[in-house]
């Protein structure tokens, strides 16, 4: 009874980790919801900040700005790379680092990379590649908040004013839809000229009552609209960094929802087999000690 | 009293309020701003300090932390990156912060700016919390 035994002693360990591979299916699934929920609950603050820079820069001439002009002569660059602090995932994390490895073999060998990291399977990753990195963060869990990021977006914003750096590229993992999610690396600073269309990367598209009556309406400008206008560009950078957190955690948990399904399958598929396998053997065992008890008889006669 | 115009409080984490507002009256960077309504069309920005809306059945009460204020047809805009309502603020928890910033060491200029920045944000919440404390008792 040997090998029967140690088939149903592997078919209870894989039933425990398809209980196991369930319920992490089942709690990402919640946490998707919630995750997805709370990026719903910001878009109306995208969406009006957005308007309402349109409407500035269509009164303003030309906006002159130090987050909207090209740095180019510090030889660094600042990336910072969002990966998840826990695995099981899926190819979660190794399509973003893949990506960032591209970016990065792509910038000029004299141009320093500053790198930031957030979350510990990057952290660990580029400890494994031996490549010194200059901020890690761990504390960012499923629940973003925009005083978490608030810090990280400021220094960005003071070390760009300050010309320290060239540029900063954020890479993340885009949201596209629940089928579909794309490794990217996006610029952020320095901000794309045409403002009007800045805020809003994948949102539907702003949505002004009438656009022709909103150019009418004259405002009392309360200051000037290139103060007012100079005041927004470091909040648009800010809430655009936000958003990248937050749909790389709304896509952490797609991956991870898919990635479990996959393991819960698999290990059903592996029950299925184990358990056919497991009767095969009992049966041939049995078939074995009727064939000895008749041969016994027979030679008893 | 009766004529009323629709008021949101908007920040990156949610949509906090939206109500039909009576009155509204809030810190711009310059001082304050009160809206009625049919207000002519306003773009302003925020200052650090507090905004209070008035409806039929109760005021709401929020600290604000700059952004910006949009009045456009009866409809009254507030956007900010941080509200917190007056309800909401531990008086406590901000004393302490409060204590533990004001003996900060601050020894560059833009470190000094920032000290007074985060002193001067924690006293109009301390101040907005005892106001609607003492409202309450």
């Amino acid at each position: 009874m040997a090998k029967a035994r140690a088939i149903v002693k592997r078919r209870k360990a894989v039933q425990n980790i398809k209980k196991i591979t369930r319920t992490m299916q089942l709690i990402s699934t919640a946490k998707y919801q919630k995750c997805f929920k709370r990026a719903t609950a910001g878009k109306p603050y995208v969406k009006k900040i957005t308007e309402v820079v349109r409407q500035l820069s269509s009164q303003v001439a030309e906006i002159k700005h130090p987050l909207l002009e090209a740095n180019t002569a510090t030889g660094k660059t600042a990336m910072l790379v969002l990966t998840s602090n826990r695995g099981l995932c899926g190819g979660f994390n190794a399509g973003i680092l893949r990506t960032v490895l591209e970016h990065l073999r792509a910038i000029p060998a004299d141009v320093q990379v500053d790198l930031d990291v957030a979350g510990k399977k990057g952290i660990n990753y580029f400890k494994y590649l031996r490549r010194p990195v200059r901020k890690t963060y761990t504390h960012f869990d499923d629940r973003v908040r925009f005083e978490q990021i608030e810090p990280l977006a400021n220094e960005f914003i003071e070390r760009y004013t300050r010309k320290e750096i060239d540029a900063v590229h954020v890479a993340y993992m885009r949201f596209e839809s629940a089928a579909r999610q794309r490794p990217t690396v996006m610029p952020l600073l320095p901000l794309k000229q045409d403002i009007a269309s800045l805020a809003a990367p994948g949102t539907t598209q702003p949505n002004v009552g009438s656009p022709q009556r909103t150019h009418e309406v004259q405002y009392d400008f309360s200051p000037p609209p290139a103060e007012l206008l100079a005041d927004l560009l470091p909040a648009t950078v800010r809430i655009l960094l936000f958003q990248c957190f937050k749909e790389n955690t709304l896509s952490e948990q797609v991956a991870r929802m898919v990635a479990m399904k996959a393991a819960t399958d698999a290990a059903a598929d592996t029950i299925k087999i184990l358990t056919r396998t497991y009767n095969r053997a009992r049966q041939s065992q049995i078939t074995m000690e009727l064939l000895d008890i008749m041969g016994g008889a027979e030679a008893l006669k | 009293m009766s004529e009323s115009f629709q008021c949101q409080v908007i920040t990156p984490d949610a949509a906090v309020l939206d109500v039909a507002a009576q009155f509204a009256a809030f810190t711009a960077h310059d001082g304050e701003i009160g809206i009625l309504h049919n207000r002519a069309p306003l773009l302003c920005k925020l200052g650090i300090g507090h905004c209070r809306i008035e409806c039929q059945d109760r005021t709401y009460q929020f600290f604000i932390d700059g952004g910006l204020a949009q009045m456009l047809e009866n409809h009254l805009t507030i956007l900010t990156e941080r509200a917190i309502s007056a309800d909401a603020i531990n008086i406590q928890a901000v004393q302490d912060q409060l204590q533990k910033i004001q003996t900060r060491p601050a020894k560059t200029v833009a470190e000094v700016q920032q000290r007074q920045d985060d002193t001067k944000k924690l006293t109009t919440q301390l101040r907005l919390a005892q106001d609607v404390g003492n409202k309450a008792n």
